[in-house]
């Protein structure tokens, strides 16, 4: 009996001990590459994991839209804001180590990677219907289309990584010249236009407007920044997404921000905000919102939200953009504050429906909108000579500000008349991008392209309408440029600094 | 706790706990203080803790023997009667110091001046300044507080049976309001002789306890801050209530703040665990030589910790009510099967023990949280009334640990003492590739003073030296490292919808990640004088560990940003003494001595061709310029203090050496001469530079025993030399930025009237950065506790065999420049990288205890 007694226990650690099977590891609560992209909405779900950098805090959701908005001539931050020396796209101050330089890029590559596997994962999956492997496909190349223009925009030549072999020999890639990048971004756009259906899957993915949105902006892009006069693809472009019956102007301007009216046919592709949690919401409280009204984010972070003095009093008397984009006073749903007056206005065309308070805000921030391809195409027709015309799409912008809430008839923002000179017309199309697009971080990208066309535009542009923080931070021409992350040069020594950082 | 310094950087650092022979739950990661098993365990029920620190001892736990082994073992029954202790005490905790914030005056005063300063128009006018109210919230945040033990014990046993059976409660109120800690606990500790060859046993103990956290725990800054800190920060003109008796939820000053009163009374978060600790043995000796022994344990812990913010808490008043809920289950099973062989060879004795152990965890835990709800009165207990379900997880982690292992002991004359270990280990948590590793140890130990030319000689008593080199492991990092895994990502897809969809994690996967390998050589020698009057231990060792596990940085180009990697190395040299001396030995009168003396110098060898790594900016990093407060720096040691040297203030007329100094920081009179030290002519991150280091010179303790007849005096104290403490609280509190409220230090800060100081002048636009002025000397000497003893007459109790009454005090008098709450702190868990930060710890209590210890 004793002697059986000390058995038991032994062969008990025997059976546990006896594999090797227990020291494998089997995860129960998240997935491996091993048991994942295997069937249609395995690549489905990899395609729209591949949208969520650029939605959030690394790309429109945070730094991106302070960097755009911050290193502009038309937002300020607010003195009060604790991390205002953080902050240093405000003062013109950031280094190759600052977060606002890193988070764009971090983002984007994230994005570029994710796209690039599900083209390398999506070919080695059955599809029952084609056509939808197809779709996916052209959402992927969209993704990284959109992703490697971004960067150029930013920061120039960068690394040009295809597939995910790429990725996995990533330490050693040199950057890749603009050239050669907008080459690759010209082919996935046009076969994503060609393959995206004109109408997105869903709120927030993209569609056949919005690759051609995209190409439109590129093109902008080269005939500005880079000089390369391809106007009349820009006008192409904004052409086909004024063409299609599916996408308009609204009538009342404030309508095309508002929750409530999300899917309207005027936002072609957005960071689609679910207002369900934080995760997936855009930060409007931190963003607009002033900091004194006790907002439910711990400290009540108003980042910028305040609009330069200049850029305020820029808009004509009685633009109904101006009414409703801003507003001086406000009231807290805490006691305690109450109802205040600001010292100066505050951003208010993202209106939540919470109001910023009790939960994460359910306001979309729109990335590119008929509004937007009018104005394009203005100044394509303008820059190829045709400013008489180009001027009635800047009017018909003007015209829908009039009509107000939509129904109207208000005598302000006058038609701008067909006979302006062609350095008239292209002033005028800047500022009415300025009004139209405001807080949509479109300025920092105008002032820096149009720098390329008139030489000094950018720096005497930030000092007569910045003249404090002009003073204060550098404007040395470097810095119409982001320089390469420090990190990424450290740990990939193939890549070289922008001059001057 | 640390033993023998750091010997990892991102794995746990924390020694092996083995109570009554069953390892530990240990924590995975070294940010990981959760599981110190010390807790868990009531001080009277513990017979003997012994530390194993050299790796001929430690190697025999292999794969978790590289920080140490502590083995602690609970008391058993005595063959003998039965005996009956109960253990008592009472005790007040005692605020030992408060760091005054600015009057309501002051501050308004300093916001005015940090304004005009930064090129700001005045905020206050004179009248509001000289009307503003004071409110203390350090003050009111802090209290004296009771505190309770007891404990009672039955105990005993005959020639076959022997028995434990202890019950013990703790209860302690902290001395910030609203804090406490409760503990209850029982043992059972069993042994049974069934026939002279076989022996069998058990011990299990059950422990529960209560820790109140209520927003009294430090942590963040600025608006995040908790405790005696956001006490600090707060608006003083704000009183706690308004007329109608509802909290003032929040104050607007540089940053909006929740009032810390109300929350720290109206939230309530209590941390129960519950923990259940069991092992039985069974030995059996099958030949006088070979016995066998066989132990199987197991350890059970639950945890839940509900949180509530009523509507009426700043914290939940936007919420209109807030609730979580956090449990956890975990299990652990060991097997530990050994078989020794113990017999003659030659001139010597010879053990040999050979064995397998196997070590199978399961882990889940649940995470809820909800909000909006129609009344407070629910609290956590029905969350299904709230309107809104916040978030929910769960997640379950396994692990395994297979060993085969092997020591032989000879002892040859009782002089030479040779020792070899071998050991085998499978790890789950290592790469499919890398899954064993094989630590091997050897130590040689000659008792000098057994030798016949030792004799003669009056000087020792006993002399002994020790030799040993061994390679152990750590395998304390979290499971699953080594594979692809895909973490869920939501995006916002849908016009008011988020979806989860999958993509890689941003940890690259690694299949050949391997085991921290550690290689110590020591050497001792233990000397006795006078009849072993004074008894010395001295030990010098030097340990190297390598193929550290690391988290090695990745270009974002790569998809992901980084990937655990076995890269390089880090050293720890040392010296440790030991002095026991019995000063007086009389009959009625005794003093003995201990004093224990350690130095251990951490050196940073080598990280895989990188001269330094970036901890990154742990929780508080973004409140300091958004960068690390530490650094790892090839050739320093660990947690080396990483910010802006400071050389004194700016006076009027000095020369600038900027040539592109920031408007009112830079260059003018009464600001930081911060160090250029890159040359470039201006201040930026790129400045930052080596400004300390939490490593000691050396520390140590001492104690000091004193009978006298029935008295006993008691007196241990603690020490530590050269150790610096980064305050990095005093960021908003010490900085005279005007921000938030600060602490009464400022008002010392440079005036045109007033130059000779270090406290800079009021200015709103000084970034809050890491200045060096923020490094204090963190030495210290405490007297960590002195107890008088009295030992009743026999029979002064009926039936009491033994009594004794007495009176402790902890923590009662502590020598330091150290201009915080404590210099005993480290606001960042156990990481290594993070060594000696403060940002509002709790402060440490002094404690009067009475008691008494009574046995029947």
């Amino acid at each position: 009996m004793n002697r059986r007694a000390w058995i038991a226990p032994l062969v008990l650690a025997l059976g546990l001990g006896g594999c090797d099977d227990l020291l494998t590891e089997t995860p129960k609560s998240f997935l491996t590459t091993d048991n994942y992209y295997r069937t249609p909405a395995d690549i489905e779900s990899a395609t729209l994991s591949a949208y969520q950098p650029i939605t959030r805090g690394d790309v429109w959701e945070w730094w991106l839209v302070i960097d755009m908005e911050l290193g502009s001539d038309a937002v300020r931050i607010h003195p009060d804001e604790p991390n205002f020396g953080t902050y240093h796209p405000g003062l013109f101050l950031w280094t190759p180590t600052d977060a606002s330089v890193s988070a764009p890029w971090n983002g984007f590559y994230t994005s570029i990677y994710r796209a690039n596997l599900v083209l390398d994962k999506a070919p080695k999956v059955e599809f029952p219907d084609p056509q939808f492997r197809q779709e996916l496909m052209a959402e992927a190349k969209f993704i990284r289309g959109y992703s490697y223009l971004m960067l150029t925009k930013l920061y120039d030549d960068v690394p040009l990584l295809l597939s995910v072999e790429d990725h996995e020999k990533a330490v050693g890639t040199p950057r890749t010249p603009v050239e050669q990048v907008h080459a690759q971004v010209i082919q996935d756009l046009t076969e994503a236009e060609r393959d995206l259906p004109e109408q997105p899957r869903a709120h927030g993915r993209a569609s056949k407007a919005a690759a051609q949105m995209v190409l439109a902006d590129l093109y902008q892009w080269r005939s500005s920044f880079l000089k390369k006069d391809e106007w009349a693809k820009v006008a192409e472009y904004a052409q086909k997404v004024l063409a299609s019956p599916q996408w308009g102007l609204l009538d009342d301007y404030l309508s095309v921000f508002l929750p409530a009216n999300k899917g309207n046919r005027e936002v072609i592709w957005m960071v689609a905000s679910s207002g369900v949690d934080g995760r997936t919401s855009t930060n409007v409280s931190c963003h607009w919102l002033p900091r004194a009204l006790g907002f439910n984010t711990a400290g009540g972070c108003e980042v910028l939200g305040q609009p330069t003095r200049w850029m305020y009093e820029s808009f004509v008397e009685g633009d109904y953009r101006k009414e409703v984009s801003y507003r001086t006073s406000g009231c807290s749903t805490d006691p305690n504050i109450g109802c205040i007056t600001f010292d100066w206005p505050n951003v208010y065309k993202y209106r939540p429906s919470n109001n910023g308070v009790g939960g994460p805000s359910d306001v979309d921030f729109p990335l590119y909108r008929v509004a937007e391809a009018h104005l394009m195409l203005a100044e394509a027709l303008n820059e190829m000579g045709n400013t008489a015309e180009a001027i009635q799409h800047v009017n018909h912008i003007r015209a829908r500000a009039r009509k107000g809430n939509g129904s109207e008839n208000r005598p302000e923002p006058a038609d701008l008349p067909t006979t302006l000179t062609k350095e008239q017309a292209r002033e005028a199309i800047y500022m009415e991008r300025l009004w139209e697009l405001a807080h949509e971080g479109k300025r920092w990208f105008d002032l820096v392209r149009r720098d390329a066309l008139e030489p000094g535009y950018w720096r005497t542009s930030i000092e007569n309408h910045d003249p404090e923080v002009a003073q204060r931070g550098d404007l040395s021409p470097h810095r119409k440029r982001f320089p390469i992350p420090a990190r990424e040069i450290e740990l990939n020594p193939a890549l070289t600094q922008n001059p001057g950082y | 706790m640390r033993i023998r310094g750091t010997q990892s950087i991102t794995a746990n650092s924390e020694p092996l706990y083995v109570i009554d022979g069953i390892p530990a739950l240990q924590g995975t990661s070294s940010s990981d203080p959760t599981y110190n098993p010390l807790n868990t365990i009531d001080p009277s029920e513990i017979e003997s803790i012994e530390v194993l620190k050299d790796a001929s001892s430690t190697a025999i736990y292999g794969a978790r023997g590289a920080n140490g082994v502590v083995l602690i073992t609970t008391k058993r029954g005595n063959r003998g009667g039965n005996q009956v202790t109960l253990e008592t005490s009472y005790g007040i905790q005692q605020v030992t110091k408060r760091i005054d914030p600015l009057t309501g005056p002051q501050f308004l005063e300093l916001v005015n001046e940090a304004y005009v300063n930064s090129g700001r128009e005045p905020k206050y006018t004179p009248d509001q300044i000289a009307s503003a109210p004071t409110y203390n919230y350090v003050a009111l945040m802090l209290q004296d507080a009771p505190q309770q033990s007891h404990t009672l014990t039955f105990s005993g046993g005959d020639e076959r049976t022997r028995y434990l059976i202890s019950g013990n409660f703790v209860n302690q109120e902290g001395i910030l309001i609203r804090s406490g800690f409760r503990r209850y606990g029982a043992r059972v500790n069993l042994d049974r002789t069934i026939s002279d060859r076989f022996r069998i046993g058990t011990s299990v103990s059950f422990t529960r306890m209560r820790q109140d956290l209520n927003r009294t725990d430090n942590g963040g800054l600025g608006a995040g801050a908790n405790g005696i800190l956001g006490a600090t920060n707060f608006d003083p003109t704000l009183p706690p209530k308004d007329e109608n008796g509802r909290w003032n939820l929040r104050a607007v000053l540089g940053e909006q703040l929740e009032n810390p009163l109300a929350n720290s009374m109206e939230i309530e978060n209590p941390r129960q665990v519950s923990r259940l600790l069991g092992n039985a043995y069974a030995e059996f000796d099958v030949l006088p030589t070979l016995t066998l022994r066989t132990t199987f344990g197991a350890n059970l812990g639950f945890e839940r910790t509900p949180e509530f913010r009523p509507s009426t808490s700043p914290a939940g008043s936007s919420n209109n009510g807030w609730a979580s809920v956090y449990s956890n289950q975990g299990l652990e099973l060991t097997s530990e099967n050994t078989a020794t062989y113990r017999r003659e060879v030659g001139p010597g004795s010879l053990e040999v023990l050979g064995g397998f152990s196997v070590q199978v965890s399961h882990f889940e835990d649940q995470y809820t949280a909800v909000r909006d709800f129609p009344s407070d009165e629910f609290k956590w207990n029905n969350l299904g009334v709230a309107r809104v379900r916040e978030s929910s997880s769960t997640n379950a982690v396994d692990w395994a640990l297979v060993s085969f292992l092997g020591r032989v002991n000879y002892n040859l004359k009782d002089r030479y003492l040779f020792t070899v270990t071998g050991r085998r280990d499978g790890s789950s948590r290592f790469g499919k590739n890398n899954k064993w590793a094989f630590f091997p140890s050897a130590a040689f130990a000659w008792r000098v003073i057994e030798e016949d030319f030792m004799r003669d000689q009056q000087l020792f008593s006993d002399l002994k030296l020790r030799l040993s080199y061994g390679v152990t492991g750590n395998q304390a990092v979290a499971e699953y490292q080594s594979l692809a895994r895909l973490s869920t990502v939501w995006v916002g897809i849908g016009k008011n919808s988020e979806v989860p969809t999958q993509a890689p994690s941003g940890a690259a996967p690694n299949p050949n990640l391997k085991w921290e390998t550690q290689r110590q050589f020591n050497v001792g020698a233990d000397l006795g004088f006078l009849g072993n009057r004074v008894v010395v231990t001295l030990d010098a060792y030097q340990s190297k560990t390598s193929d550290l596990l690391l988290s090695v940085d990745l270009p974002r180009i790569s998809g992901y940003s980084s990937q655990l990697q076995n890269v390089g190395s880090v050293q720890n040299r040392g010296i440790e003494l030991g002095i026991s001396t019995v000063n007086i030995d009389r009959q009625n009168f005794s003093w003995r001595s201990t004093l224990n003396l350690a130095a251990n110098r951490n050196k940073v060898l080598e990280l895989g061709g990188r001269e330094w790594l970036d901890p990154g900016t742990s929780r508080y990093g973004w409140f300091i310029g958004n960068v690390s407060s530490h650094i790892v720096m090839v050739g320093q040691p660990l947690g080396s203090f990483y910010g802006y040297q400071v050389d004194g203030l700016y006076q009027e007329g000095d020369p600038c050496p900027l040539s592109e100094p920031r408007p009112y920081v830079d260059c003018v009179p009464g600001e930081y001469k911060v160090r250029d030290v890159n040359g470039d002519g201006k201040i930026d991150a790129s400045d930052r530079t080596i400004i300390g280091n939490a490593e000691p010179t050396f520390y140590g303790g001492f104690t000091n025993n004193l009978r006298y007849g029935p008295f006993t005096l008691d007196a241990f104290m603690t020490f530590s030399y050269g150790n610096e403490v980064a305050n990095l609280g005093r960021v908003f509190t010490g900085l005279a930025t005007g921000f938030l409220n600060e602490s009464e230090e400022v008002l010392k800060r440079w005036t045109p009237q007033n130059r000779n100081t270090t406290i800079p002048r009021a200015n709103n636009a000084r970034p809050r950065w890491f200045y060096s002025t923020l490094v204090e000397d963190g030495s210290f000497l405490r007297l960590q506790s002195l107890t008088l003893g009295y030992q009743l007459p026999p029979n002064l109790i009926p039936g009491a065999s033994s009594a004794r009454l007495y009176l402790t005090g902890q923590n009662l008098f502590v020598l330091t420049n150290y201009s915080g709450y404590d210099p005993e702190v480290n606001s960042i868990g156990g990481d290594s990288r993070f060594g000696g930060v403060d940002v509002g710890a709790f402060p440490r209590a002094r404690t009067w205890n009475i008691g008494a210890n009574i046995t029947f």
